[in-house]
């Protein structure tokens, strides 16, 4: 599939969209994306303009996949960061609004995945943990390949699991969920 | 000890294979680790869904990417047709260059230094045929930097001494000329010559015959045997016989 994906061929494209996108999708909106539909978009585009460079069998196409998704959340992450830098307006400070323009962002986020409580649990982790845990309970990505696309070393990426799940856990607890 | 640091350190102690079950959202018996198990399970419910309901505009996205992928790769398929496009033009000008010089230096009626010229010419043509050039650029090659040695070259072959008469003044030609036979491989000017000279030997004979003929027959009849015979020497002229009466004033 990747061969005939490789060649443009559509029905690959449409296989291997059908195939992720649901998890990219996903993972995007678990990492409170702002605009994840549009993100996941660019995510596929990467893919297609990436193929003819991608060797790999299909378990490393996958992980090159979730790669692509972290870096253009990442990269959405320093653009809204800066806009939001270069967005405030002086007179704004002084007003009753002052500062809520960053909140609007991810209230906005939360609004629109209408999630329940298990979305806003993972509010309580770090930005490491929240990924480590999304990309293998959604990406469904190993120890090692969670390792690689971080940077980590997998020892690292175990100790941020588990700590993620700590931390859940006591949140739950704390929210009365048994 | 905070809470935070008990479930830390239950954590740190729990088996790896309870923490692998519970991040695929299975119960494990621990309550802690099925408490995270269950919102595993809620987050792979909330959050993957099915085919997002923008999957026919993100594929038509795909579809704009990968035919931009394809165009991206067409000027290398572009420029090997175009290139195969220029071969195809400039055959026909390597044929006439071998038909044209190649026939004559083939056949070895041109001396060496043409029969090189020949086949340097081929050669060039050849070579910027393969490396895709434009057809006008193989003219270039045979009037371009190489022409400057052509003097030179029409020079050796008018000294070389392997060839005399018409075949060295057609080699001359041959070379100083467009470097191609204008008039056709099959056409051959010193072949017409020696057919005249052949022609003209036949007639003498047919003359000769003639004479003897003629002579034949006056002695037969026995009258001025003396006289030349009619068409065998040179006619009388009339005129050389009156000169000195014609010339005097009266």
């Amino acid at each position: 599939m990747l061969e005939a994906a490789r060649g443009g061929k559509p029905w690959a494209l449409e296989a291997i969209y059908r195939d992720l996108a649901p998890a990219v999708l996903g993972y995007l909106r678990g990492q409170r994306a702002v605009e994840p539909e549009d993100l996941t978009s660019e995510v596929f585009v990467g893919v297609v303009r990436g193929l003819r460079g991608f060797r790999g069998d299909e378990r490393g196409f996958r992980s090159w996949v979730f790669s692509i998704a972290h870096r253009r959340h990442i990269d959405e992450r320093r653009r809204l960061a800066r806009s939001r830098e270069d967005a405030v307006d002086p007179s704004a400070l002084a007003g009753p609004l002052a500062g809520s323009a960053v909140g609007d962002v991810e209230d906005e986020a939360a609004a629109r995945l209408g999630e329940g409580w298990a979305v806003r649990a993972l509010d309580v982790l770090t930005e490491d943990q929240r990924s480590v845990l999304l990309l293998r309970v959604l990406a469904d990505l190993s120890v090692e390949e969670v390792a690689r696309l971080l940077g980590k070393r997998p020892g690292a990426v175990k100790t941020l699991q588990r700590r993620a799940l700590a931390s859940l856990a006591r949140h739950l607890e704390r929210q009365g969920v048994s | 000890m905070r809470p935070q640091d008990d479930y830390q350190g239950e954590m740190d102690r729990v088996d790896p294979r309870l923490i692998e079950a519970t991040l695929q959202g299975r119960e494990t018996g621990e309550p802690a680790l099925d408490r995270a198990a269950l919102l595993v399970a809620d987050l792979r419910r909330v959050l993957i869904e099915e085919t997002p309901p923008e999957a026919a505009g993100h594929l038509e996205a795909m579809a704009v990417a990968a035919r931009d992928e394809v165009r991206g790769s067409a000027p290398v398929l572009s420029n090997r047709r175009a290139a195969r496009r220029r071969r195809l033009a400039s055959m026909p000008l390597a044929a006439a260059l071998v038909l044209g010089t190649g026939l004559a230096w083939g056949a070895g009626t041109l001396p060496e230094p043409a029969s090189d010229r020949a086949e340097e010419a081929v050669a060039a043509a050849q070579e910027r045929s393969d490396a895709g050039t434009e057809a006008e650029e193989v003219t270039e090659v045979t009037e371009g930097p190489e022409g400057a040695n052509h003097g030179e070259e029409v020079s050796a072959v008018a000294t070389d001494d392997s060839l005399q008469g018409c075949r060295k003044g057609m080699a001359v030609s041959e070379v100083a000329g467009s470097k191609g036979n204008k008039q056709g491989p099959g056409h051959d000017p010193c072949l017409k010559g020696e057919e005249g000279k052949a022609r003209g030997q036949e007639a003498s004979a047919k003359g000769q015959q003639t004479a003897d003929d003629a002579r034949a027959k006056a002695q037969d009849k026995g009258g001025g045997g003396g006289g030349p015979p009619e068409g065998a020497g040179p006619p009388e002229n009339p005129g050389s016989q009156g000169a000195g009466k014609g010339t005097g004033k009266p």
